[in-house]
């Protein structure tokens, strides 16, 4: 391994106000991820998003890696308001080896045994950044009594020299943590975060350059031998705490396209309060030029509603859905229930119609630019699997794929990459996966290039219980051991396999 | 693999038997116990895992090629190894283990300029390094243009003025 990780911070779903969600996101990448203090914001790059830690409370991102490292080098594109100190600090076992912060108020970078908090200072530069202004960062660090420092800022040497680089009786580092300082914290950003170690050939020192991460999804399937358990159409996560009452004896209804043919069994949405007695019926309704038209299915009566619970009801008769087909999903209600919305969007449409008359079967003319409402329909039946495992961010069960047949394998085609790159440096694989049960099962993130299929960096992990990502690395192009061409990228197909 | 769950009482005699004996006589016994949905062949043609939390100790049980006479061996005298195995069976619920993707991703970690470094508002601070040019020639102090975009060739670089 050279590449011990990488994050976009991409895949925690889009630009975010609701920091309860990007840090329960982060933490299936992270291994701590302060509760409620991270939001996602627009990408410090040209593509993607970044991680965003804002002011005032003290905040920690915490990765703790695979192994024990003698020497690990780390870049990270960041900007800070420097209303308070922040670091990076490499950490055995929750004890801080050395770290490098940036000052409060100056913009003066420090190298540090130990922590900025309680730590000994080595050495701090003259050179300076200023508030809310974009850098690279990157440091170079052996955690030794004499070990070697190096920081770079903007790609130019900022600090050189030697140190004590440990506290603790270990010449290694296994964890990787962010730190703002508690009261006054500063505002931060991160993106385009890499972390290398120096045991191959590839990938063993800071890079000095320009370097960004392009994250991708999957667009269509290579192979499918896992099993599709579910899909959506629709969106089932909201970025806000905010929420909206369609109101009583009320249609509403959202346009969502199915990117492939399946067939919808029922429609979910969040309501935000407790109501015993208030009824839904799911309903769906097709599309004539952007506009609800005629009733496709109408579901069975649900009655009751609880705070934050998913409210699902059933379709009386399964909708089959056309591939690339507009359709608008929705409830009719009696009751005045706040429904959770997705974002501060309006896409939502309604209209008056009594409860006790049930759908119309030709929707009435809408009213429009109402809450766009966290509503989804819970699929079954496609024939391909891509669309279960593309969708940001990651919706859980209701759109996965699972196997328990050791050699099972799929493989997706991914988009080209948006530029042509002068160097590619590495590529990450990433399934957030899980196991259903306690018993054994692995997994391999693969990659196949030419004819060479390949497992990267790591094979055979054993998945938690609960979702989590699992990453393997690709530093060269498998078909050929050398580093990736975009042709290479665009070319080669990737996916879970089922290690044993 | 199938995990097997074997209750209290099964359980305890089992963990104090050790690894459980199957030779051809108790396939039969285990056939005619079995499900007809489940094929004895399913369940010995690997290792069924026992996992029992018991007191903290998750415990393995392994049936393969082990006799029949090492698990009489094991028990008590009062117990029969067939009144064991078909209590195994019929306390046993066969469940599968998935692997359930939900997400996948690739991230592709590159550079696609010569300049070293894409920076807004480079501005350091006095000392600071010059911003870092790289096969392009800075832009002559006062002339920046009046957008306030980069000088051609900059590659987004904005020269520290001079």
């Amino acid at each position: 391994m050279a590449t011990v990780f990488i994050d976009g911070f991409d895949k925690y779903g889009p630009v975010s106000v609701n920091a309860f969600n990007a840090s329960e996101l982060t933490q299936g990448e992270w291994t701590v991820a302060s509760s409620g203090g991270f939001l996602i914001k627009a990408g410090l790059s040209a593509t993607g998003y970044s991680l965003y830690l804002p002011s005032p409370n003290g905040l920690m991102l915490s990765k703790t890696l695979p192994n024990n490292y003698s020497r690990l080098i780390c870049g990270f594109r960041f900007s800070t308001d420097l209303s308070g100190t922040f670091e990076i600090t490499f950490t055995d076992s929750n004890t801080t080896q050395c770290s490098v912060s940036v000052n409060k108020t100056t913009g003066l970078f420090t190298v540090w045994t130990g922590d900025f908090f309680s730590g000994t200072k080595i050495v701090t530069s003259t050179t300076s950044i200023t508030a809310n202004t974009t850098h690279y960062l990157e440091v170079d660090m052996t955690f030794s009594a004499t070990g070697t420092y190096n920081v770079w800022l903007d790609g130019v040497s900022l600090l050189t020299g030697t140190g004590n680089l440990k506290t603790t009786s270990n010449t290694t580092a296994n964890q990787l943590q962010f730190l703002t300082s508690g009261t006054n914290a500063p505002v931060m950003q991160i993106d385009d975060l890499y972390l290398f170690d120096t045991t191959t050939s590839f990938n063993n020192a800071a890079l000095l350059t320009n370097p960004r991460i392009e994250t991708q999804y999957p667009v269509s399937d290579s192979q499918t031998q896992f099993t599709n358990v579910g899909t959506i159409i629709g969106q089932s996560y909201n970025v806000t705490l905010s929420g909206n009452d369609p109101g009583a004896n009320t249609l509403f209804l959202r346009r969502f396209q199915s990117s492939v043919a399946q067939t919808v069994n029922s429609i979910s949405c969040v309501p935000q309060t407790t109501n015993a007695t208030a009824n839904f019926k799911a309903v769906i309704y097709s599309d004539s030029a952007g506009n609800p038209n005629t009733l496709l299915s109408s579901g069975t009566q649900v009655t009751g509603t609880t705070a934050n619970a998913t409210l699902t009801g059933a379709l009386t008769t399964p909708q089959a859905l056309t591939a690339g087909t507009f359709y608008w999903i929705g409830f009719i209600g009696d009751t005045d229930i706040t429904l959770q919305n997705v974002d501060s969007t309006t896409t939502g449409q309604q209209a008056a119609n009594t409860y006790s008359s049930g759908a119309p079967a030709t929707a009435p003319t809408m009213s429009i630019n109402h809450a766009s409402w966290v509503l989804w329909g819970n699929c079954t039946g496609a024939a391909t699997n891509w669309e279960a495992v593309d969708i940001d961010p990651q919706p859980g069960d209701i759109s996965s794929i699972k196997s328990s047949t050791v050699g099972n394998e799929d493989l997706y085609n991914f988009p080209g990459l948006t530029t042509n790159p002068l160097n590619i440096y590495t590529m990450a694989v990433k399934a957030n996966c899980k196991r259903s049960d306690s018993g054994p099962r692995t997994i391999d993130l693969r990659t196949k290039s030419g004819a060479t299929d390949s497992g990267g960096s790591v094979t055979g992990q054993t998945p938690a219980t609960s979702y989590v990502w699992q990453d393997s690395y690709f530093d060269t192009d498998p078909a050929t051991g050398a580093a990736w061409t975009t042709t290479g990228v665009n070319s080669a197909i990737s996916g879970p396999k089922v290690s044993s | 693999m199938t995990a097997l769950v074997v209750d209290d009482t099964a359980r305890e005699v089992l963990l104090a038997g050790g690894p459980v004996a199957v030779d051809a006589f108790i396939r039969e016994v285990l056939q005619f116990s079995l499900p007809s949905t489940l094929l004895i062949n399913d369940v010995f043609s690997r290792e069924i895992l026992a996992n029992s939390n018991n007191a903290g100790q998750v415990t393995f049980l392994f049936i393969d090629a082990f006799t029949r006479e090492v698990l009489q061996w094991s028990l008590p005298a009062s117990i029969h190894p067939d009144d064991v195995l078909r209590e195994l069976v019929r306390t046993t619920a066969f469940t599968t283990t998935y692997l359930v993707v939900d997400d996948f991703t690739r991230e592709v970690l590159y550079r696609t300029c010569n300049h070293l470094v894409n920076v807004t508002n480079p501005s350091p601070g006095p000392g600071g390094p010059t911003p870092p040019i790289c096969g392009v020639i800075p832009k002559p102090a006062n002339s920046a243009p009046a957008s306030g975009g980069p000088a051609p060739g900059s590659c987004g670089i904005i020269p520290k003025p001079s």
